[in-house]
């Protein structure tokens, strides 16, 4: 792909959300809606285009931990909170290349993770578990061998202890998991048909309704 | 493999003078073993050895040499290596320590070893490794004495552990495989191998760590389909990671993902040692299970409590019995008796024969349609005297019958052990340590229905 040759090409071994998110786009993997903005001026014109409330997040291939770093403003309502915001994070940043990515907020309470790793052994491997805070705190997390098959995707969704999340709980609808399967099966041919993509992390991945989006996204290369 | 399985000739390489017990005399074993074809002793030193003519060096042997055994200090390996591939051998036995599985000049050794029978069309079993044995031909390389027995089981391991304490580990095995640190003949050729055998019922691997991993479990899902795979990894922590490194030399992968991707080729995944002897007779003897609705008989109220608390944690349920099964149990039962799941048929025991009464229930809940499995809970009496109490054979005549759903049991009572041997005389009733042991043995005939299930339901 065009946006991996060219990080390539510069030397990178990471590709920024905005990035990431394209290659997964590419892929049709469902992710927000977003556009990604380096100069004030062009800010109203994003803000109209995706629409109240939003989120904006500093956007580098340099950054990886967004939240410690204060580069993320969530549920903003107005122009004027956007604008406030939009400075800020470009004041927090450093370096030259640096921009905002305006995006949709999604609204969920369930956050899962998708990912992949290339193992040196077995290729590459789809993982799935509990997302956010969760992901490193509980590990509740599973793997599957890519080629993934439809039952492959939908055991390794059972296979995690607190795969009841993705029943209808606690008034929340049960989760999408054609959808679900769609991604992680997706997210194995990716791995298959791109030897420089070292791993991707999608985390998180919000179940919006019945419906995941990926709402943040990594991919390492290699 | 054949060659190293089946070999007409064998010359042995490094063989030492003694013998005797302590002598670890590889010859020796393979001798007492009844090995039936030629032996070619190698040792400059002697004229012969145990009453065989000796050689000076490998390519003093005028006849054909199916198989080198090597066990020499690993300094001499490259060269007698090289003797045996300008000879013509293509199969040979390194059973030397000291390649990859220690320093760089090991593994560089046994890169060496590598390049020389790659470039001759020669396969290297090896190095560190006790070989085989193959007790079909009466046939072992091991210096270590055996056990023989005609077991349709089948082994690939990395440490000799596995061929001299089988009975621990997995029970009689037929044929085994010590790849060692495999570096060329790996879990690949060895299953291969197996999986094609018709000796081979089952097949059983220990696993260090695992190179062509992708080949390895695209083969092994094709053979899961007709013979059960059973694999106990190595090295699950990052400590035990490490003395995996430092044993075979190959890097042992992450543990999730070996968990997750041999289960998903078909291949039962063990969590410790312990499981090894119940799986491999569960999966042998017992055919798989359709559904986890279980069926417990049982004369022991505790028993059947302590049963529903193991499938709980296992997947499994108590099935809810239908009115014919519970009617049929009530005719012998007091009125007073609530029958149900567990069945606890004591009661009925004051005014019958325990043995008709559990045979009775035994053949009523494998005809219901609501049961998938049985578990059956009990007595081992003492001998002779509680003689009547002793339910195997009255079981064993009902399975003989049909014997189409799993069915284990626990014993208890002084004589656990005899009792045990005579249900499990046909091989048709399982019998393990702990009911939770049962439950689980239960849970992975479940697991064999779905690999099957899903195998032939799709082709991967």
């Amino acid at each position: 792909m065009k946006i991996i040759e060219k990080a390539l090409e510069e030397g990178r071994k990471t590709l920024s959300e905005y990035e990431s998110k394209q290659v997964l786009a590419a892929y049709q993997i469902p992710v927000t809606r977003e556009v990604l903005v380096d100069d004030v001026k062009d800010l109203t014109k994003a803000t109209q285009e995706i629409g109240y409330p939003l989120v904006l997040k500093g956007c580098s291939y340099k950054i990886s931990h967004k939240t410690e770093k204060g580069l993320i403003r969530v549920d903003i309502r107005s122009d004027k909170e956007a604008r406030g915001a939009f400075e800020e994070i470009m004041t927090n940043m450093d370096g030259s290349e640096k921009a905002v990515l305006v995006q949709e907020m999604v609204k969920g309470k369930r956050e899962l993770v998708i990912g992949l790793t290339r193992d040196t052994q077995f290729g590459p491997c789809v993982m799935f578990g509990l997302g956010g805070i969760f992901t490193e705190i509980l590990k509740d997390i599973s793997f599957r061998v890519a080629p993934l098959e439809k039952r492959d995707a939908l055991e390794m969704m059972q296979d995690i202890k607190g795969h009841k999340i993705l029943e209808a709980v606690r008034g929340m609808e049960a989760a999408d998991l054609d959808a679900l399967s769609e991604i992680l099966i997706t997210v194995g041919r990716i791995g298959l048909e791109n030897e420089r993509i070292k791993e991707i992390d999608i985390n998180p991945v919000i179940i919006s309704g019945s419906r995941p989006v990926g709402v943040d996204a990594l991919v390492v290369l290699t | 493999m054949k060659y190293f399985m089946e070999p007409q000739s064998v010359a042995i390489i490094g063989i030492s003078r003694r013998s005797g017990p302590g002598s670890y005399n590889l010859m020796e074993n393979m001798i007492n073993y009844g090995y039936q074809g030629k032996i070619f002793p190698i040792n400059p030193y002697a004229n012969e050895i145990l009453g065989i003519k000796a050689y000076d060096d490998v390519k003093k042997v005028d006849q054909k040499i199916d198989l080198a055994v090597i066990s020499l200090p690993r300094e001499l390996v490259v060269k007698t290596v090289t003797e045996c591939v300008e000879t013509g051998v293509k199969a040979i036995i390194v059973v030397t320590q000291g390649f990859a599985d220690a320093d760089d000049q090991g593994k560089a050794f046994q890169r060496e070893i590598v390049a020389l029978a790659r470039d001759n069309g020669a396969r290297i079993l090896g190095p560190n490794t006790l070989g085989v044995v193959n007790n079909f031909n009466n046939f072992t390389t091991s210096f270590m004495p055996l056990m023989w027995d005609k077991a349709p089981v089948g082994l690939i391991c990395q440490s000799g552990i596995f061929f001299v304490g089988s009975t621990i580990f997995s029970g009689p095995i037929g044929k085994g495989i010590d790849i060692g640190n495999a570096c060329d003949i790996g879990f690949y050729e060895a299953l291969e191998y197996l999986g094609d055998d018709p000796d081979i019922k089952i097949i059983v691997i220990h696993m260090e760590g695992l190179e062509q991993a992708r080949e390895f479990i695209s083969l092994a899902a094709r053979y899961a389909k007709e013979k059960p795979i059973i694999a106990f990894k190595t090295g699950q922590s990052e400590t035990g990671a490490k003395a995996a490194a430092s044993h075979s030399g190959t890097m042992a992968g992450h543990y999730r993902i070996y968990k997750a991707s041999l289960k998903q080729a078909g291949i039962h995944f063990l969590d410790e040692d312990g499981q090894m002897h119940d799986a491999v007779k569960t999966l042998l003897h017992q055919p798989p299970m359709k559904g986890n609705r279980i069926a417990v008989i049982t004369v022991t109220g505790a028993g059947g409590i302590i049963a529903s608390d193991a499938f709980n944690k296992y997947g499994l349920k108590m099935a809810s019995l239908s009115e014919k099964t519970t009617s049929t149990i009530a005719e012998f039962s007091p009125e007073w008796m609530p029958l149900g799941n567990p069945l606890d048929i004591w009661p009925a025991v004051m005014r019958h024969d325990l043995r008709s009464v559990y045979a009775t229930a035994l053949k009523a809940v494998l005809d219901d349609d609501n049961v998938d499995g049985v578990l059956c809970i009990s007595i081992a009496p003492g001998l002779p005297a509680f003689g009547s109490l002793d339910v195997s054979e009255s079981l064993n005549k009902v399975v003989l019958r049909e014997h189409k759903k799993p069915v284990v049991a626990w014993l208890y009572g002084p004589e656990v052990k005899e009792i045990g041997k005579r249900f499990e005389k046909e091989n048709m009733i399982m019998v393990y340590q702990t009911i939770e042991k049962a439950a689980w043995s239960l849970s992975l005939l479940q697991e064999r229905q779905k690999f099957l299930e899903r195998a032939n339901g799709q082709n991967r």
